[in-house]
């Protein structure tokens, strides 16, 4: 059953009582609460953002936005260089993810277990629920005569310049070709937690509480007592109710930001390293403007990436930087803008003609939160000068691809305008001072601010909290360093092995 | 009446009178849309690229309403921001508030936020700037003028 606001009573404290109660319901927490409930356990899932059902789902982004995203997507790092964008809907960042199916390399995982000492954790363990993660979210490969133009345009002209790239692996099943996989999939194509995993969970009776916000763990002689938290009303965000959830074992699922912002709210002292080591892996969107009508916004938004400098290695992890088409709807593509005005809109009118790439950047665990009000955590992140020149690296070779693709006008990721407009300008690139706050980046990949490590870590090899028995943590938070170009899979092969670990110590 | 009694009771009527009355206080959101509108025409103005008056679509009470709607402590950042930047002038020896600048001003003092280094106002400066373009941008009306279609399925969705 999913609880949702028609369900709680106004003023009422709700006592809930279970074996395990799992914080979140995206990725992590979808894939523990079905686990564990498959085997007979008692769960249930509190995830602090609504439930929209498919039917809701209406495509326009005004409605939509709001409710599935947290903080509208406009999520800021303390400088404003950065949006964090996370799910925050019974479904999570399934729901509203560009459904790109990309593992963790080998090569990665070796390099934290030698690094960070991941003793008990194995490849071949993972490896094995990769596998299964694959069936149950349906993980195919996208053919190349489904790209629209916006996608034909990196394939083709990487292809031409003899670039490696390739289309995705996605979990799309009957896809349209709407365009609006990020704001919900409206056919049920998208197989996010939403209709694979969570009815499967409810079927073995587990129960999910939506619009239900943990603030904080109680704890009581070293262990975790209970979870304490308010409903909230979402047609005008005020406080419903309050919940208590007494339960022998807590899972933390709520993502990067939100889970180590539990932990500071609650009466315990955890390893100091607690919410430090944050990877953003950013994404600077470069627009391209050409003659022809494009129609970007329909058909799948992100199919293809090009890899040819993405570096992956088992002494330093992720590195160089990829190039993956992407298109949104013109209300969240507008936060891309340079400038105001009649200049900005003279961008816009051109919408139909723009084609788009995200170009993601690999980090190094640099950022970190700071405790501020029980709702919102600080984002502290600086771009460090390495990733500074390798931005300039990446956005002249996407510069390059465009121009090679007939683009008339290359327009850069800054509050003001800079754009290129023929091979020749590429280099002043080089020259732009990339300012606090005037970069136009965002980041769907938050990680690692409750780091796995026997070392410096928050979460111990068996995705306990260090000193805690009886709680886990295993959403993007857990991962020593970047995991993937896209963490949707690492996240639900690591959960599916932490509810493995739940059940034997249960 | 005697003229002296006359001139008694009128004079201090006239007194009372002439006091400086207590007008009644404008409401929070009147003095929000104000400086909304004045943001509205100079990020998403009516022009030839897009001719669509913002005002005319209920862009400004769009804002407000979303502001409204947000969770405490982002409704209360959005609301002192609109404050601060109501006053900004002040500090810019200008001597009128926000909303009733000129266009031209009100375009200088909004873009002048973007490159301060004390980051809060750069934060005004781009979150308004985002929650315009996001209103404007997912407005019907809009729509026509940028080459696109629009959502599939059907509105009683909503």
């Amino acid at each position: 059953m999913i609880w949702t606001e028609k369900n709680y009573k106004k003023g009422e404290t709700k006592v809930i009582k279970a074996k395990v109660c799992v914080i979140g319901s995206g990725c992590a927490g979808a894939m523990v609460g079905r686990d564990l409930a498959k085997r007979g356990v008692k769960v249930v899932v509190m995830e602090e953002g609504p439930y929209v059902p498919p039917s809701e789902l209406n495509q326009r982004e005004d409605y939509l936005i709001p409710r599935l995203y947290r903080m509208n997507a406009m999520q800021p790092t303390h400088d404003y260089s950065i949006d964090v964008l996370e799910g925050r809907c019974i479904g999570g960042g399934s729901v509203i993810n560009a459904a790109d199916c990309v593992m963790t390399h080998e090569e990665v995982f070796k390099m934290w277990q030698r690094d960070f000492g991941l003793e008990g954790v194995e490849w071949e363990e993972i490896k094995i629920a990769y596998e299964d993660v694959k069936r149950d979210i349906r993980v195919n490969k996208i053919e190349v005569e489904k790209l629209n133009r916006n996608n034909s345009i990196l394939f083709q002209t990487a292809k031409k310049l003899g670039y490696s790239c390739e289309t995705f692996e996605h979990n799309r099943e009957g896809c349209v070709d709407c365009g609006y996989c990020m704001i919900g999939c409206s056919y049920n194509a998208k197989q996010s937690a939403l209709i694979t995993l969570i009815p499967e969970a409810i079927q073995y009776g587990a129960e999910f509480y939506s619009s239900a916000f943990v603030r904080n763990i109680v704890f009581k002689n070293g262990k975790a007592e209970k979870a304490e938290g308010i409903f909230i009303d979402f047609s005008t965000l005020r406080g419903i109710g309050r919940f208590e959830v007494y339960a022998d074992t807590f899972v933390l699922c709520a993502g990067a930001i939100h889970s180590p912002n539990i932990l500071f709210h609650s009466n315990h002292k955890f390893p100091e390293n607690l919410g430090r080591f944050l990877s953003l892996q950013p994404q600077l969107p470069v627009m391209s403007l050409f003659d022809e009508e494009l129609t970007s916004y329909r058909g799948i938004p992100q199919a293809v990436y090009c890899n040819q400098f993405e570096e992956v290695s088992d002494k330093d992890g992720y590195g160089g930087f990829r190039i993956e088409s992407i298109m949104v709807g013109p209300a969240m593509g507008s936060g891309f803008l340079p400038e105001i005005g009649e200049k900005a809109q003279g961008f816009m009118k051109n919408f139909n003609k723009i084609a788009a790439v995200l170009v993601l950047f690999p980090d190094k665990p640099s950022g970190f939160l700071k405790k501020w009000n029980t709702n919102q955590p600080i984002i502290y992140y600086e771009m460090k000068d390495e990733l500074k020149n390798r931005i300039k690296r990446g956005l002249k070779e996407t510069a390059r691809i465009f121009l090679e693709a007939g683009a008339k006008e290359v327009l850069l990721p800054f509050e003001e305008v800079v754009s290129v407009k023929s091979k020749e300008e590429i280099n002043k690139i080089d020259g732009i001072e990339l300012k606090p706050g005037l970069i136009k980046s965002i980041s769907a990949h938050p990680q690692g601010t409750l780091r796995m490590s026997m070392k410096d870590g928050v979460v111990d090899s068996n995705f306990r909290i260090k000193g805690v028995s009886n709680l886990y943590a295993c959403d993007s938070s857990i991962f020593p360093t970047t995991s993937s170009s896209h963490i949707m899979l690492p996240i639900y092969s690591f959960a599916k092995v932490c509810a493995n670990r739940i059940l034997k110590f249960l | 009446m005697k003229r002296r009694e006359f001139i008694k009771k009128t004079g201090s009527a006239g007194v009372i009178l002439s006091l400086p009355q207590k007008k009644p206080p404008v409401p929070g959101s009147v003095k929000r849309i104000r400086v909304i509108k004045k943001l509205v025409r100079i990020v998403v103005p009516q022009s030839e690229e897009i001719p669509v008056d913002p005002e005319k679509i209920g862009l400004p009470q769009k804002i407000e309403d979303f502001i409204s709607s947000q969770i405490f402590f982002v409704k209360e950042m959005m609301r002192t921001a609109l404050k601060v930047l109501e006053y900004l002038p002040y500090f810019k020896l200008k001597f009128k508030k926000f909303s009733t600048l000129s266009d031209e001003e009100a375009k200088e003092i909004f873009l002048s936020l973007r490159e301060t280094r004390f980051t809060p106002l750069k934060g005004i400066y781009l979150g308004m700037k985002s929650i315009i373009n996001f209103m404007y941008y997912s407005s019907e009306e809009v729509w026509k003028y940028i080459g696109y279609e629009g959502p599939v399925v059907r509105e009683e969705k909503k």
